[in-house]
């Protein structure tokens, strides 16, 4: 059976990016994802690197699609969540669920 | 008008697919964020995916830059030895001439001979190896000639990585 991939943080919101932006996920589209939801300017080279990295461990899949103007006649690459991708984002959100339960830190009891 | 100077850039360092898609990317938010920007981050990007290179086999690549700093010893040796050797005056355009030969064309050589050893990481070794030459050559107070050595070693890498990418070879189009 093959190991368990653990996520960092900023694979986990990246791979939550996707999801949210279901058939409209490519390098744009993410990086406005992330600082609408959760307010971080991330450096393209930052997730283009980690997005590299995802699909290398197989959590996520590219296709290229067809050019555009816009992009100056070239390509976008598009990404979706794989089983295995989705699959190590709920086992990330349960280890947080457990660590939160008896918590209650967004009304502040234990900040 | 599409400018492949940047899919050109980034290709040195991923697939010309991804490639591709990031200059695309980043030209779709130029209009937004203005020429500065784009070229600060086509800088920027071309970079991350340099350290990630070698940061994903730092020994593969530490390896690779060792064959090329073998591999650059004869034709470095060969331009002391093809101006010493010979009755050539002192600073003369001639011996000039024989030392950049030999010390430009081996970086070439060179370049070119660490692509092929390596197709995945060759131009990552290239690319440190040049930072890593052209700091010690400042530091030792080189001239032009010397000065200009790790650039041409760059050109080797670039126009092998050209070709290659352009043949269609398998294992650098699908590399990480």
């Amino acid at each position: 059976m093959a190991a368990a991939v653990n996520l960092g943080e900023f694979e986990q919101l990246i791979l939550l990016a996707i999801l949210r932006l279901r058939d409209d996920a490519y390098g744009v589209t993410i990086r406005a994802e992330l600082a609408e939801r959760t307010g971080r300017q991330v450096a393209p080279g930052a997730m283009y690197t980690a997005l590299e990295r995802l699909e290398s461990k197989g959590l996520i899949t590219s296709r290229m699609t067809d050019p555009t103007p816009l992009r100056g006649g070239r390509a976008k690459r598009q990404v979706t969540v794989t089983a295995a991708g989705r699959e190590a984002l709920t086992r990330a959100v349960q280890a947080y669920d457990r660590l939160l339960d008896g918590l209650d830190l967004v009304r502040g009891k234990h900040a | 008008m599409r400018d492949i100077s940047v899919d050109r850039l980034l290709s040195l360092f991923t697939s010309s697919d991804r490639a591709e898609a990031i200059a695309g990317d980043l030209a779709e938010e130029r209009e937004q964020h203005g020429g500065r920007w784009f070229w600060l981050h086509v800088a920027r990007v071309t970079l991350a995916l340099w350290r990630n290179a070698v940061s994903d086999a730092p020994l593969v690549v530490l390896l690779v830059a060792m064959a090329g700093c073998a591999l650059f010893a004869a034709p470095a040796f060969g331009g002391i030895a093809s101006v010493y050797l010979f009755p050539f005056p002192s600073g003369s355009p001639v011996g000039r001439v024989a030392l950049a030969l030999f010390w430009w064309g081996g970086a070439l050589l060179t370049g070119v001979s660490l692509l092929s050893i390596s197709p995945q990481r060759g131009m990552a070794a290239c690319a440190t190896l040049a930072v890593v030459a052209e700091a010690l050559l400042i530091g030792c107070g080189a001239d032009l000639t010397g000065l200009l050595i790790p650039a041409w070693l760059l050109a080797g890498a670039g126009f092998a990585r050209r070709r290659a990418i352009g043949g269609g070879i398998h294992a650098v189009e699908h590399e990480r």
